[in-house]
């Protein structure tokens, strides 16, 4: 069967009843989409399926042929984040980072469909089902009222930083 | 990796007809209960019938409301009277966009008392064929069926309440529906143990019906339930704390006259 993630049309060979997370991360190679509890409670594993925030964990591959897929590594890269994701890196939103793929995609599903500016009641609501183990609440719906409003902070990007300690 | 017969039906009677007595029949609907369970190893279906190009996602709004077995909670939400939209309203949206009103009937679902104080009809059809049944009768059964749609009509007025663990993903800790009928108001209750369905509550229902206040109604409800212990409450939590949950359900219910 056929799906078109991240704008590629991808030929998959698993069973209709496989996740579409394994077949992301396993088949294809995309490990921004993460295995958390796998049951749908935690949401790290939650991807856009024709632009509509969804559990990958939950979803049988085979119910969405032909739909369209936007992981994580849609989003953007090191050199040039998203919106979303420059507002997370400026307002420290991620600590460990393995609720942060699910959260981005949910934030910025939220924000293509109300538009900007949220009100942090609806980004609470909307982010409801996505677990953060680490900082807590707070400075996740700083950045995401902050993508809402457009801004992109003027911080450089911290995975640099990790890298340039890294090396 | 399961290694499921998988069938796709492309109508409700092809569904219907594949579906059979429902014997070894594993229904895939919105995924949301089925999908993990094949994941942690906890079924192995042997025939998976798979109902998302299957028509049943069908809603007919008229004096009767038609609300087919696929319909999402998300669509519901919008749909749906009061007390049905908020129990539809759970707090996890990627969810709601994507568990659907069938599984929803199959589990502790949240929108089951909703159904029974609405006086919901629910439509399956599995040994002996198609049959149309209170939701009350319909959650009472253990035969396997397949649920087609469920049909109600719009009250005067509804109320939902429930009690929810905080950030939690769970079902409700227990639910209160209300609903003010033609022929009177009508009370059911869910949340009573783990994977236990909702139900009706006569009791308070003739408390109400021969005047008594919101309150003393209320107190009639541990007449109508045997609450148990679970991971997510006592019973003993349980009885203390639903004759509160549904005074307050009937008396927001006054406040709307």
């Amino acid at each position: 069967m056929k799906l078109v993630v991240n704008g590629q049309e991808r030929l998959v060979a698993a069973g209709p009843l496989t996740p579409l997370l394994h077949v992301l991360r396993e088949e294809l190679g995309l490990v921004g989409a993460k295995a958390g509890c796998q049951h749908g409670s935690c949401g790290t594993c939650t991807v856009l399926i024709d632009g509509e925030p969804r559990r990958s964990c939950l979803t049988p591959v085979g119910a969405i042929e032909g739909a369209s897929i936007t992981t994580a590594e849609a989003l953007g890269d090191p050199a040039n984040l998203s919106v979303v994701q420059a507002a997370f890196d400026e307002h420290y939103a991620a600590q460990c980072g393995f609720c942060t793929p699910g959260m981005l995609l949910a934030a910025t599903a939220l924000i293509e469909r109300k538009g900007g500016p949220l009100e942090r009641d609806e980004v609470v609501e909307a982010l409801g089902g996505h677990y953060c183990r680490c900082t807590g609440y707070v400075k996740i719906v700083d950045a995401v009222v902050a993508a809402s409003r457009g801004e992109t902070g003027t911080r450089a990007p911290s995975t640099l930083e990790i890298r340039a300690v890294g090396s | 990796m399961t290694t499921a017969e998988v069938t796709v039906p492309t109508s409700p009677g092809e569904a219907a007809e594949l579906f059979g007595d429902g014997v070894a029949v594993t229904v895939v609907g919105g995924g949301t209960i089925v999908v993990p369970l094949v994941t942690h190893g906890q079924l192995h279906p042997v025939h998976a019938l798979m109902l998302h190009a299957s028509g049943l996602d069908e809603v007919v709004d008229g004096d009767t409301l038609t609300v087919g077995a696929t319909v999402t909670l998300a669509r519901l939400a919008e749909i749906a009277p009061e007390p049905l939209a908020s129990a539809a309203r759970i707090p996890d949206l990627e969810i709601r966009g994507q568990g659907t009103v069938g599984g929803n009937l199959h589990t502790g679902g949240d929108l089951q008392p909703a159904l029974i104080a609405l006086g919901a009809r629910v439509r399956s059809v599995g040994a002996g064929g198609e049959r149309i049944e209170p939701a009350e009768d319909f959650l009472a059964g253990d035969e396997p069926r397949l649920v087609l749609a469920v049909e109600l009509e719009r009250p005067l007025a509804g109320v939902y309440l429930e009690q929810r663990r905080t950030h939690s993903r769970t079902y409700a800790v227990l639910s209160v529906a209300v609903a003010r009928r033609d022929d009177g108001v009508h009370v059911a209750v869910g949340g009573l143990a783990e994977r236990a369905h909702a139900v009706a509550c006569p009791s308070v229902e003739r408390a109400l019906a021969g005047g008594a206040t919101a309150r003393d109604a209320a107190a009639a409800v541990l007449a109508d339930v045997a609450p148990e212990d679970d991971p997510l409450a006592s019973a003993w939590y349980r009885r203390r704390v639903l004759p509160v949950l549904v005074a307050r359900a009937l008396e927001q219910l006054e406040e709307s006259r």
